[in-house]
């Protein structure tokens, strides 16, 4: 099997026409339409059919087809994979289009129009212009616990949640704290339950009335979903076991940031470990920004 | 008397300038926003023209109300055009997809497809022509999207569908999702939006 960034090569090579975005405009009218019922039913699965994208699941076709049914000549696209800009799959999508809608690309959180994520919500909050695209590779929240989609389909007509409250519970039984960190279950306008996609806990509290409207595209099961802006969005827990978020005892050894995202690396084979804001372009922003104060302290 | 007028300029631009408007007036209810692309085929508005040009096609059903034309011949001129370039054709109102609307005709909301428990989205979206958002009942609107809440008048508009929209018979997620346009202008109010009145004007 080729890989994304082979194919996404290939289309340079190729001297077959594509259209604007790739996707046919039948194909993004369908996929328009089912944006639209996402918003106005927040939280809730809509299913949408289509062509498949000249990609193999798993590089974030769901977020691809999203993407390229809202890009417009004017918008600037961000790509990041678990906040990096660098990753092979975020320069592959970035690469992908700006060579099928020769738009222009960012790593600037701030400049970006249209921002496409693999696990990660930006450190620094989105305004009211900004759309933020997820990858989502598994929707349905309520798979692990029910592997129909006939039965998940029911629980949530019915509104039967209490399944995803008994498996949060029997963490803390076995554990004493609810050990799921990922995909933490959260409920959008006090009705539908809802997969945020793999990203941290971390970054669940900017789900909940954030100024950016969200999308979520699933290729795969092609399903996508929508979290308005202004929307309540409550992370599940309970009475004697409130949600909380990862939180680190040091801070960011590169730009000393106290709350963002940590990730822990290596640094050497002798098993020395650092911990770093998962974000960079955030990490690289206050960095910057110290530099600027030593530099104006100096001067 | 079949008459085909131009289409968008710029079908897939302008298609998907119209789509980003729709997106934020819906995700933000009760903001006004300006789809400028095409003049519209009368009887329909500029508005109401470009989000069924931007959205519809072959896939879904279209209902034009024959409130919005004084004789009935009067919408085949919207019929031939929106068939010409998008493929869309007549389709009953109890099957429709997108119905487009008079705010002041008496409606029969009941009839329209609000979806399912299981299947919420196999409901309609009405684009309701309406008389302008300086005139009419005033509403307060809060909900998704809204934040904090919204005042706004959505033009002169039928008891039905006033009381509608202050108390939709159908119950959430069930519902309808309503685009209200005036020329340029499109103001959504989703089914997730909470109106309450403030003054009837
Ligand atoms: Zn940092």
């Amino acid at each position: 099997m080729t890989s994304f960034s082979q194919q996404a090569t290939a289309l340079d090579d190729s001297s077959q026409q594509y259209n604007f975005a790739y996707l046919d405009e039948q194909t993004k009218r369908m996929i328009r339409r089912a944006i639209l019922k996402g918003v106005a039913i927040p939280g809730y699965q809509v299913p949408f059919g289509g062509r498949e994208m000249p990609m193999p699941y798993g590089w974030g076709t769901g977020g691809i087809m999203l993407s390229a049914s809202i890009l417009g000549q004017d918008d600037v696209l961000k790509v990041i994979d678990q906040g990096a800009d660098d990753t092979t799959n975020a320069v592959s999508i970035r690469h992908f289009f700006s060579k099928v809608c020769d738009i222009a690309t960012t790593e600037k959180t701030e400049q970006a129009s249209v921002i496409q994520t693999r696990h990660r919500i930006p450190e620094q909050a989105l305004s009211n212009n900004q759309i933020l695209v997820f990858q989502v590779p598994i929707p349905e929240p309520l798979r692990f616990i029910e592997p129909r989609e006939t039965e998940t389909k029911k629980m949530h007509a019915l509104e039967e949640y209490g399944s995803m409250q008994v498996k949060l519970y029997e963490d803390i039984v076995k554990y004493g704290y609810i050990a799921t960190s990922y995909a933490y279950p959260v409920t959008v306008h006090g009705r539908y339950l809802m997969d945020p996609s793999p990203i941290p806990k971390f970054d669940n509290p900017k789900l909940h009335q954030s100024e950016a409207l969200m999308i979520f595209g699933a290729g795969r099961e092609k399903r996508i979903y929508c979290i308005p802006p202004y929307t309540d969005v409550h992370s599940l827990d309970f009475d004697d076991h409130p949600f909380s978020i990862q939180q680190w005892d040091e801070p960011c050894s590169l730009c000393g940031s106290h709350d963002t995202f940590l990730d822990e690396v290596l640094i050497d084979d002798q098993g020395q470990r650092m911990f770093i804001c998962s974000d960079t372009d955030y990490c690289q922003k206050q960095q910057a920004a110290q530099l600027g104060a030593e530099h104006d302290s100096v001067s | 008397m079949q008459h085909i007028e131009s289409g968008f300029i710029d079908g897939i631009h302008n298609a998907q300038q119209c789509f980003r408007y729709i997106l934020k007036a819906l995700s933000e209810p009760g903001t006004e926003v300006t789809l400028n692309k095409h003049p519209g085929f009368s009887p329909l508005n500029a508005a109401t023209s470009q989000i069924i040009m931007s959205l519809c096609d072959q896939q879904t059903g279209v209902y034009l109300s024959s409130a919005l034309a004084e004789s009935r011949d009067g919408l085949e001129h919207a019929w031939h055009n929106l068939a010409f370039h998008n493929g869309v054709s007549s389709t009953p109102m109890e099957q429709a997809d997108y119905l487009v609307v008079s705010g002041t005709e008496d409606l029969n909301l009941q009839s329209i497809k609000a979806g399912t428990d299981a299947s919420p989205e196999l409901s309609a979206s009405v684009l309701v022509q309406t008389t302008g958002f300086d005139k009419g009942p005033r509403f307060r609107l809060s909900g998704p999207g809204i934040k904090h809440s919204v005042e706004l008048q959505l033009g002169d508009l039928s008891d039905n569908l006033v009381d509608y929209l202050l108390k939709p018979s159908h119950r959430y997620p069930l519902g309808i999702d309503f685009m209200f346009c005036h020329q340029q202008s499109l103001v959504a109010i989703s089914r997730t939006t909470k109106l309450e009145l403030i003054s009837c004007m």
